[in-house]
C-alpha cells in the first residue's frame, strides 16, 4: 500500500496511480455471484455472439467497482470515497488489459472538509475511454 | 416497432414506486466474495465493505422494475452514481430500498431508446443513511 495522500499533495491536473486489471471469464462468475447479476451476457458466449457480440462482454458495475478500486487504493485509509459516477460507454472483454485512470479536476475546503474532485476512466488496449466517470473524495490535511 | 412514444401512461404512472426491499446482514463471506470479484487484496475490506459493494446491492433483481409492462426487451447497462454517507463494516444490518425514480426516451442510432434510472438508498440498523446509487439501464 502506497504511503497516505494528503490535500496538500495533490494540485488540479495531478494522474492517480494507474490500476491495471487483468479480467477473465473466471472474475466475471464471481461477480456474477456476489452481485447476483446473472445476466448471460456476461458468461454465455454463445448468446453473446448471437447480440452481435464478439465474446461475452464485463459487467459495467464490475468497472465501476474497479474505479472504485482506483480512488480507495490512492486515498488510503484516512480517505473516504464520496462519490463516484460513471457511464458504460463502451463494452470491454475479459482478457484484454482494462487500464483505470484518473486525473485531479479542483480541489476546495468545504465545510472544513478537504475536498477533490476527479476525472476517471477505464482505458481498453486501444487507448479508448470506455467507462468515463468523476468521483469526488475527502484527504486529510497536514494543516 | 410503431413510431409512437415508448413510455405509457401505465409506465409513467409507475416513476417514483418502490420497487423492492432486500436487508443484507453484513458478514465476512459477503465482504470476501464481493473483495475477490473485484480482485482488490487491500485488507481494509476483510472488515469494511469496498466501494464495489454498493454497486452489487442494487442489481439482485429484486429492485427491477416491472419490465413485463415495458415494450423494448433488449437491455444494456448505461451507468451509475453512488454517494457514500457512512463506512459499511461487517455485522452492519443493512435495508437497500430501491424506487423506479425515472423513465425518459431518446431516439437512437437503430430505433428507441427507453432509459429506466434505479435509485436505492441504504440504511444501516441504526436508521442512519449509508449510501445512495442511482443505476440506469436502457432498453432498446
Amino acid at each position: 500500500m502506497a504511503e497516505q495522500v494528503f490535500y496538500e499533495d495533490v494540485e488540479e491536473g495531478l494522474s492517480i496511480p494507474d490500476l491495471i486489471k487483468n479480467p477473465s471469464k473466471r472474475q466475471l462468475v464471481k461477480w456474477a455471484a456476489a452481485s447476483g447479476d446473472f445476466n448471460e451476457l456476461h458468461y454465455d458466449k454463445d448468446l453473446a455472439t448471437s447480440l452481435g457480440f464478439p465474446d461475452v462482454i464485463l459487467h459495467g458495475r464490475l468497472k465501476a467497482a474497479f474505479l472504485g478500486q482506483l480512488i480507495t487504493d490512492w486515498i488510503g485509509d484516512r480517505g473516504n470515497l464520496r462519490k463516484l459516477s460513471c457511464s458504460y460507454r463502451r463494452n470491454d472483454l475479459p482478457g484484454q488489459e482494462l487500464t483505470c485512470r484518473g486525473r485531479v479536476t479542483r480541489k476546495y475546503v468545504q465545510n472544513a472538509e478537504h475536498i477533490v474532485e476527479c476525472e476517471i476512466w477505464t482505458e481498453n488496449p486501444q487507448g479508448e475511454q470506455t467507462t468515463p466517470g468523476t468521483a469526488i473524495v475527502v484527504l486529510p490535511s497536514r494543516g | 416497432m410503431s413510431n409512437g412514444p415508448v413510455i405509457s401512461e401505465e409506465m409513467r404512472s409507475l416513476i417514483g414506486m418502490e420497487t423492492g426491499q432486500m436487508v443484507h446482514e453484513v458478514d465476512k463471506t459477503m465482504l470476501r466474495q464481493v473483495a475477490e470479484a473485484v480482485d482488490d487484496p487491500d485488507p481494509r475490506w476483510h472488515e469494511e465493505a469496498p466501494p464495489g459493494f454498493l454497486m452489487t446491492l442494487a442489481v439482485s433483481g429484486v429492485g427491477a422494475p416491472p419490465v413485463q409492462l415495458f415494450p423494448l426487451t433488449r437491455v444494456v447497462d448505461g451507468g451509475g452514481d453512488w454517494e457514500f454517507y457512512l463506512p459499511v463494516k461487517m455485522g452492519d444490518v443493512i435495508t437497500c430500498t430501491t424506487r423506479l425514480a425515472e423513465l425518459y426516451e431518446r431516439e437512437g442510432k437503430a430505433g428507441k431508446l427507453l432509459f429506466i434510472v434505479t435509485e436505492a438508498t441504504v440504511v444501516n440498523q441504526h436508521g442512519q443513511p449509508v449510501a445512495k446509487g442511482r443505476a440506469t439501464v436502457i432498453n432498446y
